[in-house]
């Protein structure tokens, strides 16, 4: 399954426009220390997921996860190399808190901002697609990616949503990624309700 | 027929909602409005709000500060999008919400964390939101308390871990089994490796064997005693003070060793300078007097021991005062240095050259062997020390007196090895000078004898135990008397009537003489008077004075006063000086002699002939009566010696219109040859004795004397003279 370029920059400005809400939210708390911009998405399968989310030579990543379901169903997530996501906390605390002191605080922390990135994101999607979506809490994992992505990764054909998304902080650029990955049949869904979306504002 | 144990719904919700009242965390359930549903007994305690206070008020009104917040945002979310959301509040910078726990209301809640949860209506549109506030105060605080600590931990690792790179010193951190768990770079420095090399490898195996087994020793003394241990130890040029000191691992086992290496070279070197600057003489670098007395109790330890013997040689370089006063002190410190040079040259290696100071200086022979072995180099130490120092007129011939000391022989410590060649060393230059001398028991004994006779000669002045004795002078021309000698002789207690020869030395060296001489001046003052008195015809006295009575700072007044007081006239008194005193200080003397001829009167040279006197100088000075010395008178007669000199003398005083007197006249023969060479007068044996005044004055009456005959005097002007032409010729 592809996207066409169409549709790919539709969903890339869907996201951007609810990142921008994420990033005003998260301004507000951290005094303006962090924008957020989202330069690419891409559709893909299980194998190059793998291989774009652990470029890194630390393999260990961190992901926030949010379970969605009502219109479409599925997990979202925000990937973190492990020392990414430390650091980008370190950089909304603005604390020199040495990165291997961060608790179960800083934690919480991250997962507010996975929670606020990611409901922008889906919030975006059910005002646009006028749609419900039942969104549970962030849950914090860490490990392989395989870990993260659970059993369902495992099923060959399928289909990641996968956009980058660049965390500017004062000290450096982070980079983290946000993977949509829908319960099998909801990618048609969701990727149908996108074009009906796109036919109604031509 | 329904279990009765089974609860019934009401029953259940019953329970649900004081489960939900009696919670431990806040619940708040909102309606699509925001109205407050449900208000818990947590929320009333946290805000100090009672339910009824709550219920069915909008959030906004309960807590205005959540306007346009973040927490209004997540509460939107999950009314109008069914988003859950977690708010925690270490993002925040004010708090979401203000709570305050209920009792007091003290202690707030820093740190909630608030989790929303969108609930669904049984009607779609009648939804709402619970709003759950958890408290972490008390996590959070623990949690900051260890951070804190964590953070001033680290802070403690960094400064103890800066101070450790910054010492200047070796510091090592080593197991029990000595590998190296730590090093700072100056311990890479001298390991001469990176840390990375290092860490991990055994100490010992990076160090030379030698210096290895020497710090493997005191590790091991360190683990077994547990208690730190210190040492020197010399690696490659440098010399370190090396400290290993446990370090327990907190249950009292020693884990860890800590070796501090400090780079002593430097210090050592100072140490070394200083050593040496505290003995040794700064001018030639030689051990000096505290050193020396060191090294001497150090050899006769030994040497009593090894049953050898040790030599004290103890120097004095002849007329170093010359030199030094006429060519300078930088001259005289040249000479010293030379001397310095000379003599370690010269000695063994075994051997220490010591300044005493001035120019003594000191030699110890270690070991010394058989006398004549020290002999031979006694005799090499002269030959090399004969100088000739200086240039051209100013040339003066330096020479050493040496005297010798031995272990076990002269003395069994220092200071009786010292005393001993001291006293050795002036016998020699009693000697004549230029030559060494053995100690032996004599010389005490002389030096006691000395010091028992310097007592006594103190004594004799007060106790009038000196007279004086009187020789005539004879004219060869005349055959008359004209004149005479007083000598003086001291009529000792004990001993009888002594010659000069037997203390006047003495009385020279010890300053005596002053005394002695002006007592003299006096008493033949007084002798004049009398014969003036009583009407007897006095003799003209010539009077002995030495050059430190001479040079005495009142020696001029003095004679001025003596004559005065006993009315002499000038005439009768002549002062007689030897030509070595006047040599001694020659600016000084012809400034004497002028006043004491300006006064009128006349003045002898003693001893002519045995000094090196400058004849250009004799013209100058003002003197009026040669006495050729009885050196050159003996021995005359038989074999003609020292007639080309006698002939010398008589006609150089002659022709400076000087009158010319021999002394030591004992046979006619003398008389013969003398007059034949023009001498103006004799004195001796064949004459006369020097005599007490009584016999002199028995003997001139058996002359009869009437008077000084003056002629040879007359005749040096070409006429005889009156007494007041003879009194010009004296001025």
């Amino acid at each position: 399954m592809n996207l066409s370029e169409f549709e790919r920059d539709a969903i890339c400005e869907l996201v951007n426009i609810g990142i921008g809400r994420a990033a005003r939210s998260l301004g507000k708390m951290v005094d303006d220390r962090v924008l957020l911009t989202i330069p690419a998405i891409e559709l893909v399968e299980h194998v190059d997921v793998e291989a774009m989310l652990t470029s890194q030579t630390d393999s260990t990543l961190t992901a926030i996860r949010e379970r969605f379901s009502g219109a479409f169903q599925g997990d979202a997530f925000l990937v973190f190399p492990e020392k990414h996501s430390l650091e980008l906390v370190r950089s909304l605390l603005d604390e020199e808190t040495p990165i291997e002191t961060l608790t179960d605080l800083e934690q919480e922390s991250l997962l507010e901002v996975g929670n606020i990135v990611l409901n922008a994101c889906l919030g975006t999607f059910t005002n646009i697609l006028s749609c419900r979506l039942d969104i549970d809490l962030p849950v914090l994992c860490c490990g392989s990616i395989g870990n993260i992505l659970g059993a369902r990764a495992t099923s060959e054909n399928t289909i990641y949503m996968v956009m980058r998304i660049d965390f500017t902080t004062q000290r450096k650029m982070i980079k983290g990624y946000l993977v949509f990955l829908f319960d099998s049949e909801f990618t048609t869904t969701f990727l149908a309700q996108i074009d009906s979306y796109i036919t109604k504002n031509q | 027929m329904s279990d009765p144990s089974k609860y019934t719904t009401g029953e259940v919700d019953a329970l649900l909602h004081q489960g939900i009242d009696k919670a431990d965390i806040g619940y708040i359930v909102i309606d699509k409005d925001t109205r407050v549903l449900v208000w818990n007994k947590w929320m009333e305690h946290a805000s100090g709000r009672l339910q009824g206070d709550a219920l069915n008020r909008p959030l906004a009104e309960i807590f205005p500060e959540i306007r346009d917040s973040r927490l209004e945002d997540a509460i939107s979310n999950a009314l109008e999008r069914g988003m859950a959301g977690l708010l925690s509040a270490k993002l925040h910078r004010a708090p979401p919400l203000t709570l305050r726990r209920g009792d007091g209301g003290i202690a707030r809640l820093t740190n909630p964390v608030i989790i929303l949860r969108p609930l669904s209506g049984i009607e779609t549109d009648r939804h709402g939101c619970l709003i759950q506030i958890i408290d972490e105060t008390n996590s959070a605080t623990r949690e900051k308390t260890l951070r804190a600590q964590a953070i001033t931990l680290r802070a403690q690792e960094e400064q103890l871990r800066t101070l450790f790179e910054a010492i200047n010193d070796t510091v090592l951190l080593l197991d029990e089994n000595g590998h190296i768990v730590a090093l700072n770079d100056t311990a890479c420095l001298r390991l001469s490796g990176t840390k990375p090399d290092i860490l991990g490898r055994s100490f010992f195996d990076l160090l030379p064997t030698p210096n290895a087994l020497t710090y493997r020793r005191y590790f091991n003394a360190v683990i077994d005693s547990r208690t730190p241990q210190r040492f020197e130890d010399t690696l490659g040029d440098g010399t370190y003070l090396v400290s290993m000191y446990p370090v327990p691992n907190g249950q009292g086992r020693i884990q860890r060793i800590a070796v501090l290496a400090s780079d002593i070279t430097e210090r050592k070197l100072f140490e070394k300078r200083i050593f040496h600057l505290a003995h040794h003489d700064a001018l030639t670098g030689l051990p000096n007097r505290a050193y020396l007395l060191d090294r001497i109790e150090h050899a006769i330890n030994v040497a009593g021991r090894t049953r050898r013997r040790v030599g004290l040689v103890f120097l004095d370089l002849d007329h170093f005062k010359a030199v030094n006063d006429t060519m300078g002190h930088d001259s005289g410190d040249a000479l010293l240095k030379t001397v310095a040079n000379k003599l370690t040259s010269v000695v063994r290696a075994s051997d220490t050259v010591a300044r005493m100071g001035g120019d003594e200086f000191v030699i110890l022979l270690e070991p010394a062997g058989q006398d004549q072995d020290i002999a031979r180099m006694m005799e090499r130490i002269i030959a090399a020390l004969d100088l000739r120092w200086g240039t051209g007129a100013d040339t003066v011939r330096v020479t050493t007196s040496i005297g010798v000391s031995v272990f076990p022989d002269n003395g069994n410590d220092a200071r009786l090895l010292m005393k001993a060649a001291d006293t050795a060393m002036y016998a020699a230059k009693s000697e004549g000078r230029n030559r060494f001398q053995f100690f032996s028991e004599e010389m005490t004994i002389r030096t006691l004898k000395r010091l028992h006779l310097e007592r006594e000669l103190r004594e004799a002045v007060p106790n009038d135990e000196f007279i004086v004795h009187y020789q005539p002078k004879i004219c060869f021309e005349s055959n008359l008397i004209c004149g005479a000698e007083a000598l003086v002789r001291w009529r000792h207690p004990e001993r009888g009537l002594l010659a000069p020869s037997e203390f006047i030395p003495l009385a020279e060296d010890t300053g005596i003489i002053v005394e002695i001489g002006e007592w003299v001046l006096e008493r033949v003052c007084k002798q004049i008077a009398e014969w003036l008195k009583v009407g007897r015809a006095p003799l003209s006295i010539a009077v002995n004075v030495s050059p430190r009575q001479l040079f005495s700072n009142n020696f001029v007044d003095f004679v001025t006063k003596c004559l005065e007081r006993y009315q002499v006239p000038l005439k009768f008194l002549q002062i007689e000086i030897t030509e070595n005193a006047i040599m001694s200080d020659l600016a000084k003397a012809t400034l004497i002699l002028l006043k004491l001829r300006h006064l009128g009167i006349s003045i002898a040279i003693d001893d002519f002939g045995t000094g090196y006197s400058s004849l250009s100088y004799l013209s100058r000075l003002p003197i009026d009566v040669i006495k050729i010395d009885r050196s050159f008178v003996a021995g005359l007669a038989d074999r003609n010696e020292n007639l080309e000199i006698i002939n010398a003398i008589v006609s150089l005083g002659r022709s400076l219109k000087m009158i010319v007197v021999a002394e030591g006249i004992e046979t006619i023969k003398d008389v013969n040859v003398l007059t034949e060479a023009c001498c103006h007068l004799g004195q001796g044996y064949l004459f006369a004795k020097p005599m007490a005044v009584a016999d002199l004055e028995k003997w001139l009456d058996a002359k009869g004397y009437l008077g000084d005959c003056w002629g040879c005097k007359k005749r040096i002007d070409g006429d005889l003279l009156d007494d007041q032409g003879l009194k010009k010729l004296c001025r």
